[in-house]
């Protein structure tokens, strides 16, 4: 029988919870909540050009129109290939790099630790504009380096595939290091022991890798990749800045046609109504994702 | 006198009501009668201040000292105004902005980008402030780029476009036909490998310097409906003429390089001519000295058409008070700045610093009879005989992306793209564009939303008022077009 003691002191402690909870409640709803709540809204009139300071409401006319011009299809062409082109480097690279210097025997594992961290560490923005000169045309260290060893210069950032090429590399030097020091941190988990059991039993280095490493690390995989994926379908800075969008729409992916729609061409209503296309194309996949990959358990 | 009125009308203390309104604009017409004094005196004598907001200054260097020298001598006249200027403000974040209610009271910008703005009931009806015989001090051109369904959106402060630059070491005389352009581009580019007569990198196109050849072909952007004309057979023919530098005449090689790039070649003696505007000629100058010469781009002898480059301006504009939050008493502030930035001795000074082609009839008279002996200008008044109108309607901002993408699709692959290919994705392009964002492309839609008298919209003429030794004898015979394609003043 709970006394009235106790029964005061365990509500005291919920209680207590929940206001440990409310900052970050707070933020939530301000920052993510209400704009998104907000979006919905305006996706649902006429808030544009011709109906700025006084709009209504429309239904789902905005949403009918992008789906039935064949626009969106294009758009999510472009992000699917970003996206999923990004985690299909990102995270084999990021494994690798991690499987590497996570060797026993390898020497100053520290300082290339270290020397890693430098292209997360450095502002996004200044790497992304060193790697548009450094892709120029004609001045770019790169062509520059390949007229060296006799290959023609190519045009990385005026021809479309190349492009969107140019996109996901340079994402993939924004991103490995990140990718890389998750990955140490879940190998250093997987006990000693295992590796010195499957040595002992003759297991080589691929071996070891297939055998134990992807197995215990299964979850981390499915969880940095459906992370990646998110990131890169939502980045926003990295075509802005390298490509904005170009050569033509080779490049154009949903959230810069969104911004560019809303706010170079005054369109608020269409430009919400593919954010939130965007955000429910997200939260489908990742749902279908982690129904088969159970990658969320991680996190409870 | 009118225009005295309507200042008076929105003087600061207008809100008082009773009889007390009824004494004080009495002593002010008194006042005004016994001393003559107009409505902005009155005002420079009462004892409160208004504060305006302004963004934008134009470009960093000549054109922000232009602006801070004529506001300098704005606030000397109108001590009791206070300007807060932000030089380097994101005109893209104006609907924002406006849509809380925290816009500035002018901005600074482009008459297609305030076209927009204007469309969305951002920027105030100015034709309410200026009559007929302000705006008649401007060139007709300038005026029609700030005109929206015969309404007046802002004023103009300079005006301009892209002409043909050309070294006159390769080209010692100005071509003045396509065919010679192309002969003496042809023999350059015959001097060796590094040469190229005349560089364009279409792939780097947005469609600004494209849209200069459509009138030589008798094509258009849009029609009078605001219907993409790009796949019609006129314009497919312009865009041929032009990849045909590239695949026929062997004048051009840039296809999917950049701007800086042809920049690159002029500047280093390479290349014969550029299409450019006024903007980069101080660099021009100083990489090629007094072999640099600028010209019309030259009459087509094969259609017997003028190329005619968009002819845009740059100037001020008012946001709305729903916008802004101004007062009467801002508003009026605000008339008197922008009227005072675009002023004689304002434009003057943008173009002693800048290099800025005037609005103003005064000031390019001035320049005409002062600087008769500049070759370089003479070849812009050149220019100037043969433009077309800066489309300012919302439509036209789908055509940039759209023509960018067709020009990089043609330059890239050359080999499975064909020029009609280019043209039909570009219109393509643009009406599911215009679809997606339910902007109207058919006739009564435009009636409506903009008025039966706004849409005509068809090659214009900027009619230009400096001196007529500056007019080329055989430039004159196209001044006929002013009248014959939906000219707008």
């Amino acid at each position: 029988m709970e006394t009235k003691t106790e029964k005061i002191s365990r509500n005291g402690g919920i209680w207590k919870g929940y206001i440990y909870l409310l900052p970050i409640l707070i933020v939530l709803i301000t920052l993510d909540f209400y704009p998104i709540a907000y979006a919905v809204y305006i996706s649902l009139t006429n808030f544009g050009l011709f109906h700025f300071f006084s709009f209504s409401y429309v239904g789902l006319a905005n949403y009918s129109l992008v789906f039935r011009t064949g626009l969106l299809t294009t758009l999510l062409i472009h992000t699917v290939i970003f996206s999923v082109g990004s985690i299909l480097v990102m995270v084999p690279f990021g494994l690798g790099m991690a499987v590497i210097m996570n060797q026993r025997e390898l020497r100053g594992k520290y300082i290339f630790r270290t020397m890693f961290l430098f292209p997360w560490a450095f502002p996004a923005f200044v790497t992304i504009l060193i790697w548009k000169g450094m892709l120029d045309y004609n001045l770019g260290i790169i062509n520059k380096i390949l007229a060296y060893v006799s290959i023609s210069p190519v045009n990385w950032l005026g021809t479309g595939n190349l492009a969107m090429l140019s996109l996901i590399l340079v994402n993939l030097w924004l991103s490995f290091p990140y990718y890389t020091f998750v990955y140490t941190s879940a190998l250093q988990s997987v006990p000693q022991e295992l590796y010195d059991a499957a040595e002992m039993d003759g297991y080589g280095a691929l071996s070891r890798l297939t055998r134990i490493v992807f197995p215990l690390l299964r979850r981390q995989i499915a969880f940095i990749s459906i992370f990646g994926f998110i990131t890169a379908w939502n980045n926003f800075y990295l075509p802005y800045l390298l490509t904005y969008g170009g050569p033509g729409v080779s490049t154009q992916t949903l959230p810069i046609y969104t911004y560019i729609d809303a706010f170079a061409n005054v369109q608020f209503a269409i430009g919400s109504a593919l954010s939130i296309i965007s955000i429910l194309i997200l939260a489908i996949a990742v749902i279908i994702i982690n129904h088969y990959s159970k990658m969320m358990t991680i996190l409870y | 006198m009118e225009s005295q009125k309507k200042e008076s009308q929105n003087l600061p203390g207008s809100k008082l009501g009773g009889p007390k309104k009824g004494i004080i604009v009495a002593v002010v017409l008194i006042l005004i009668a016994a001393g003559g004094l107009g409505g902005y005196e009155f005002y420079k004598s009462s004892a409160s201040g208004v504060t305006i907001t302004v963004w934008g200054a134009g470009s960093a260097g000549g054109e922000q000292s232009a602006f801070n020298h004529s506001l300098a001598s704005f606030e000397q006249a109108y001590p009791n105004i206070t300007v807060q200027d932000s030089p380097a403000a994101t005109l893209g974040n104006l609907p924002t902005v406006a849509h809380a209610g925290t816009a500035p009271n002018v901005v600074r910008l482009s008459s297609d980008q305030a076209g927009l703005f204007y469309s969305a009931g951002l920027v105030l009806n100015m034709s309410k402030y200026l009559n007929k015989s302000f705006t008649s001090q401007y060139t007709k051109g300038t005026i029609a780029d700030w005109t929206s369904g015969g309404t007046l959106y802002g004023i103009p402060v300079n005006t301009n476009g892209i002409g043909l630059y050309y070294n006159k070491q390769l080209v010692p005389t100005p071509p003045t036909n396509t065919y010679q352009m192309i002969m003496d581009a042809k023999n350059v580019s015959d001097m060796g490998s590094s040469y190229v007569g005349l560089p364009y990198a279409l792939g780097a196109d947005y469609g600004y310097r494209f849209a200069a050849w459509l009138p030589a072909f008798n094509g258009e952007l849009f029609n009078s409906s605001f219907y993409p004309m790009l796949n019609s057979t006129n314009d497919t023919a312009a865009l041929s003429f032009v990849w045909n530098w590239t695949v026929q005449y062997h004048i051009d090689k840039l296809g999917l390089s950049t701007v800086a790039d042809e920049q690159a070649l002029f500047e280093s003696g390479k290349a014969a001519f550029i299409l450019d505007g006024p903007w980069d000629q101080s660099t021009y100058q100083n990489a090629l000295g007094k072999n640099l010469g600028v010209t019309a781009i030259p009459f087509d002898n094969a259609t017997g058409k003028w190329p005619m480059p968009l002819w845009g301006s740059q100037g001020y504009a008012i946001t709305v008070p729903q916008a802004s939050g101004a007062t009467s008493a801002q508003t009026w502030a605000s008339v008197q700045f922008i009227k005072w930035m675009t002023n004689y001795s304002s434009q003057l000074a943008l173009f002693n610093k800048a290099g800025d082609f005037p609005s103003l009839n005064s000031v390019g008279a001035y320049i005409s009879v002062h600087n008769n002996s500049d070759p370089l200008i003479s070849g812009w008044v050149a220019q100037e005989q043969h433009t077309q109108f800066f489309p300012n309607y919302p439509q036209m901002g789908y055509y940039w992306s759209a023509f960018h993408a067709g020009a990089t699709d043609l330059a890239q692959n050359s080999t499975t793209v064909s020029v009609s290919d280019a043209t039909k994705m570009i219109e393509a392009s643009i009406i599911q564009s215009l679809q997606s964002n339910n902007l109207p492309y058919s006739s009564p839609a435009m009636n409506y939303l903009y008025g039966a008298e706004s849409i005509s919209i068809g090659h214009f003429v900027n009619e230009i008022t400096l001196d007529q030794t500056y007019v080329f004898a055989p430039f004159q015979s196209d001044v006929s077009n002013a009248g014959s394609g939906g000219y707008r003043a």
